[in-house]
């Protein structure tokens, strides 16, 4: 198992902050992207589009590169969507940041479904922020 | 793991006979039957999904034998997270095709027969099970379609298999060779049996030693010598060599194309036989594979009422009652059912415990409760969609009537609903409602996986009466000894 071995792990430390005022992860140097791996519960029963979702995360941020999950790629987060409350997708072995989503939450905390993408965001700036922290 | 397209590609290299309406069928061009080919691509469904990251987590499984990635219905269940992602599963793919994909018979069969099979070797000193974790390998890596084949022909109800005037009317070993047995009989309502690549063959009852000729277990190609289908007629199934609407689900089709299975004399290898005369485990095979087989009715039939609900939804929309209140409760009416379905499927998997094989198995009581919901509630679940869809649904003209230049502007004014709505929308939601709430789909709510009373004989065994006696006892502050029962 190889996911959550961060590739470019020393440069990024120092090269990613987040703007808290937007929830925008900026990328200082731009040679450097942080790879998210989103995984999807199966969707037996969707409150909310993941597929939409995804790829409305995949659009509008820059710097980051969001692919699904496997397990054969190094990953520096995963991102699990849940598309319903219950939030039963199976989480795989991951040795780096992860973000569970279900149709109302992040990590947890509620979430309209409206803010979703954002919460997200929000979520991804925080581990980010830890990993800044720990170093 | 294969992709529906590999699938349907590898269907066409088979040598099968399958008899239509008392012709033979080609073999190379038969999954384009427009009587069968909706049942391949729902099927196909079950390979296609396997391959999109929104839901292989459901669709996919690692292999205790080889610990590569596979299709869940080739996996052996390690734990009740994978009984629980099977249910998830049917309900799921239900949701995509409205219908049957026949898959999870084969799938339940394998998980019965692997644990039965570990349990025979270890008390008879057999080596079943290990020709069929071989056989399973070869299954998982080629990702096959293999049809779960038990129910026999039976005959004379109140006859053993032994005492039957025809003794072929249950499957039974009538030759043991060297390199293999010779049997012989028919099983029947074999669902996807003409689209799959294999059948395992199951015994349909508990024997007793006068049967042990009937107690076989084993796999064979559905093209091997000496096997022939006949496919099964279906209500209104002659809709499908015309267009499309009146078809309801004509991409899918309607339950899983069932057929009687005959078997004259086939010939099956030793590595494919999995018992062969060991009668004392045929009715621990047959209840195994049976309560599997319940297990998914609260999942694949949750789905389809999924889609009846909807599709009654949309109708009273289309026809501007959607807002009534009388609507809105029986649509309400329609969720409580279909959740109940789905309950009890979720119940009997999370109670699910480990068997000897290591294998998982479901909560047997809870399934059959489950089971035997299904042969009630979808027929309420029906009776409110066909009541809020209205009588227009099994009156309507066709869709040649529809389409043609003289009459159609007719059909087109006098079947309008609300005016901003296509009359040919509402007409497709009409059908389907028809299509899925009456003729076989019904019937195989009725009797697949066992009729209700095959369910119903289970719970004076597994409910545990004595119990809920003794506890009546002590609330009434009756001394249980003071009591002769």
């Amino acid at each position: 198992m190889r996911a959550g071995n961060c590739r470019h792990k020393a440069k990024r430390r120092s090269d990613v902050s987040c703007s808290g005022k937007r929830n925008i992860i900026l990328i200082k140097d731009k040679g450097v992207f942080l790879r998210v791996a989103v995984k999807f519960c199966g969707n037996c029963n969707s409150h909310i589009d993941p597929g939409a979702l995804y790829t409305s995360l995949k659009e509008e941020r820059e710097g980051l590169i969001f692919d699904f999950y496997n397990d054969k790629e190094s990953f520096d987060i995963l991102l699990i969507i849940n598309s319903c409350p219950i939030g039963c997708a199976t989480s795989p072995p991951f040795y780096g940041h992860v973000v569970i989503a279900t149709s109302e939450s992040v990590d947890d905390w509620p979430a309209e479904k409206s803010q979703l993408r954002e919460a997200i965001w929000e979520a991804l700036c925080t581990r980010i922020k830890q990993e800044e922290s720990n170093k | 793991m294969n992709t529906g397209q590999d699938y349907k590609d590898s269907l066409r290299n088979r040598n099968i006979k399958v008899y239509l309406k008392g012709q033979l069928l080609d073999s190379k061009e038969l999954i384009d039957h427009p009587f069968i080919r909706g049942h391949v691509n729902s099927a196909a469904m079950t390979y296609d999904l396997a391959h999109d990251p929104l839901y292989e987590d459901l669709m996919t499984a690692t292999s205790h034998l080889t610990g590569k990635k596979i299709n869940r219905f080739t996996h052996i269940h390690q734990g009740t997270e994978d009984l629980v992602k099977k249910v998830k599963m049917l309900r799921m793919i239900s949701q995509k095709t409205g219908t049957c994909y026949q898959r999870c018979v084969g799938f339940d069969a394998v998980n019965a027969a692997y644990t039965v099979t570990y349990e025979m070797d270890k008390k008879l000193g057999t080596n079943y099970h290990e020709r069929l974790t071989a056989y399973l390998k070869n299954w998982q890596e080629n990702d096959l379609m293999v049809v779960g084949a038990m129910t026999d022909p039976k005959g004379d109800r109140s006859l053993r298999p032994s005492q039957q005037a025809d003794p072929d009317l249950f499957v039974r070993v009538v030759e043991k060779r060297d390199d293999g047995i010779v049997i012989r009989g028919a099983k029947m309502h074999m669902t996807g049996m003409v689209n799959s690549h294999e059948m395992l063959i199951m015994p349909t009852s508990a024997y007793g030693e006068e049967d042990k000729d009937y107690a076989v277990c084993c796999a064979v190609p559905v093209d091997a010598p000496g096997i022939i289908h006949i496919f099964g007629r279906q209500t209104n199934d002659d809709r499908k060599m015309e267009g499309e609407i009146d078809q309801g689900n004509a991409r899918f089709g309607t339950v899983g194309g069932e057929c009687l299975t005959v078997l004259e004399d086939v010939f099956v290898p030793w590595d494919k036989v999995f018992m062969c005369g060991e009668y004392e485990y045929a009715g621990l095979l047959v209840e195994r594979f049976a309560c599997y087989h319940r297990q998914n009715y609260g999942g694949c039939k949750g789905g389809v009422s999924d889609i009846v609900t909807g599709a009654t939804a949309v109708i009273a929309e289309m026809s501007g009652y959607g807002k009534a209140a009388h609507v809105k409760d029986k649509i309400n009416e329609m969720i409580h059912l279909t959740e109940t379905l789905y309950a009890c499927s979720i119940a009997c998997s999370a109670e699910g415990k480990k068997t000897a094989s290591g294998a998982y198995y479901v909560d047997p009581l809870l399934a059959n409760v489950g089971k035997h919901n299904v042969t009630r509630l979808i027929y309420e679940i029906d009776r409110i969609a066909q009541d809020v869809g209205g009588g227009f649904m099994a009156t309507m003209p066709s869709e040649s009537d529809l389409k043609s230049p003289e009459i159609g502007k007719y059909v087109e004014k006098y079947l309008k609903g609300v005016a901003s709505i296509p009359t040919e929308d509402r007409m497709r939601v009409a059908r389907l409602i028809e299509n899925m709430t009456g003729g076989v789909a019904l019937v195989e709510s009725m009797h697949g996986a066992g009729s209700p009373q095959a369910q119903k004989v289970m719970y004076s065994k597994l409910s545990n009466l004595e119990h809920k006696k003794k506890c009546a006892l002590e609330i009434a502050g009756i001394k249980p000894k003071d009591v002769v029962m």
